[in-house]
């Protein structure tokens, strides 16, 4: 399964995570372990991932991982 | 003839290196502020390269002591709380016992993580009560900082290091500071949820593949919600079993672990937030040392001239783990 980098970087934080129900609907929510803390740890992966800088650092708890793709792409991140 | 466990007194140590929030330079500029909101610390200690849990509990200890005006020769046990030992085998106690040259005294760790002081102090207690020893140190010391991972914000900026001591003295008549009742609870289904899961007999290191394995680790959201329960019970409990309403309790010593767990608890348990020792912006939560050096801090080293009425120290972490001690002043 070809899994973008927010999906990855959720994979990478948070093990136990069920690959197979990560998909573009997922929410922030739904995801073990999710916390405003764990928010911050989420964002420094992506980056680290994605290559690009400054994503923003708040994300409501129903931001969908398809939102936050659109957002790494507009910041010409790598998907 | 019925015993009672009376503080001489308390002491407590923190190393002289101070961490700001802003110091905390591996995490994103914007995220800094987050920590003073969503943990309540401003800022915390780091031990020295050289300084190590024993070494910090040796401070404390000693400083108990000094207060108590008593010699090393004078303990008949030494018992310290702590989840961040110098290593594995031998127990971190044993040390502190060498360093102090407390040669009388018996030595042991005991590991509760965060609700460690209480466990010591509930364990000294009973054996002051049964005589098995007139004079019992309970040292707590942590050394979060090396076992924490720099680059996870959900644990790093919210712990630091520090040592607390409490001196305890079997007698007969109670007549200064001392421990009235206890409870000790336990639920490890709950195990998993504050962990470090390498370096022991299921993981040991050599068999480590995620480097992450290797430092503490947190459910922050289910242990928010387990700590603000179980204080909320374990003072209801204390005060219920002792009959004390809580305009009886004069001081609330809650684990430091989050500035918004001790704000629920004292809203829960109608007890007013200026009753409650806060200390956590200044050290962070330094798990087992925490309650001690609160208590320390509350009762500035001599609980016979500084406290009054009664005192409830409660404390709630992994294992998990929670329980409470009240302390009363006749």
């Amino acid at each position: 399964m070809h899994m973008n980098v927010v999906q990855q970087a959720i994979i990478n934080l948070f093990p136990g995570t069920d690959e197979t129900r990560l998909n573009g609907e997922t929410q922030l929510k739904d995801i073990i372990l999710w916390d405003s803390m764990n928010a911050i740890n989420l964002v420094m992966e992506i980056e680290n991932l994605s290559g690009c800088s400054e994503l923003p650092l708040k994300y409501s708890e129903t931001v969908t991982i398809s939102e936050i793709v659109e957002v790494v792409r507009s910041k010409g991140g790598k998907i | 003839m019925s015993m009672f466990s009376q503080i001489l007194a308390t002491a407590s140590y923190v190393p002289e290196r101070v961490i700001k929030n802003g110091d905390l330079k591996q995490f994103p500029p914007a995220s800094i502020p987050l920590i003073h909101s969503k943990t309540g610390v401003l800022e915390r200690r780091y031990a020295a390269e050289d300084q190590c849990t024993s070494d910090l509990a040796t401070e404390a200890a000693r400083l108990c002591l000094e207060r108590a005006k008593l010699k090393p020769e004078d303990l008949d046990g030494i018992i310290l709380a702590t989840s961040s030992p110098d290593q594995p085998v031998p127990a971190t106690c044993s040390t502190v016992q060498a360093n102090l040259d407390a040669g009388r005294a018996f030595a042991m760790d005991i590991n509760a993580v965060c609700t460690g002081a209480i466990y010591a102090l509930r364990v000294a207690d009973a054996m002051i009560r049964a005589s098995q020893a007139r004079r019992i140190l309970v040292l707590a010391a942590e050394v979060y900082s090396r076992i924490l991972n720099p680059n996870d914000f959900s644990t790093c900026p919210y712990f630091g290091d520090g040592a607390g001591a409490v001196l305890l003295e079997g007698a007969e008549q109670a007549s200064r500071p001392h421990v009235k009742d206890g409870i000790l609870r336990s639920d490890g289904r709950g195990a998993d949820l504050i962990r470090i899961p390498a370096g022991g007999s299921r993981l040991p290191f050599a068999r480590l593949s995620d480097a992450r394995q290797q430092y503490f680790q947190m459910n922050g959201k289910a242990v928010f919600e387990f700590a603000i329960a179980k204080g909320v019970e374990v003072i209801e409990e204390l005060c219920r079993v002792n009959s004390l309403s809580k305009e009886q309790v004069r001081h609330v010593v809650l684990h430091q672990a989050n500035v918004n767990i001790l704000i629920n608890i004292a809203k829960q348990t109608g007890l007013p937030m200026e009753r409650l020792v806060v200390n956590l912006d200044r050290y962070g939560n330094t798990a087992a040392a925490s309650p001690l050096i609160g208590f320390d801090e509350l009762s500035q080293g001599d609980p016979a001239r500084n406290l009054k009425g009664n005192c409830l120290i409660v404390a709630f972490g992994g294992g998990l783990t929670w329980g409470g001690i009240l302390i009363t002043v006749p």
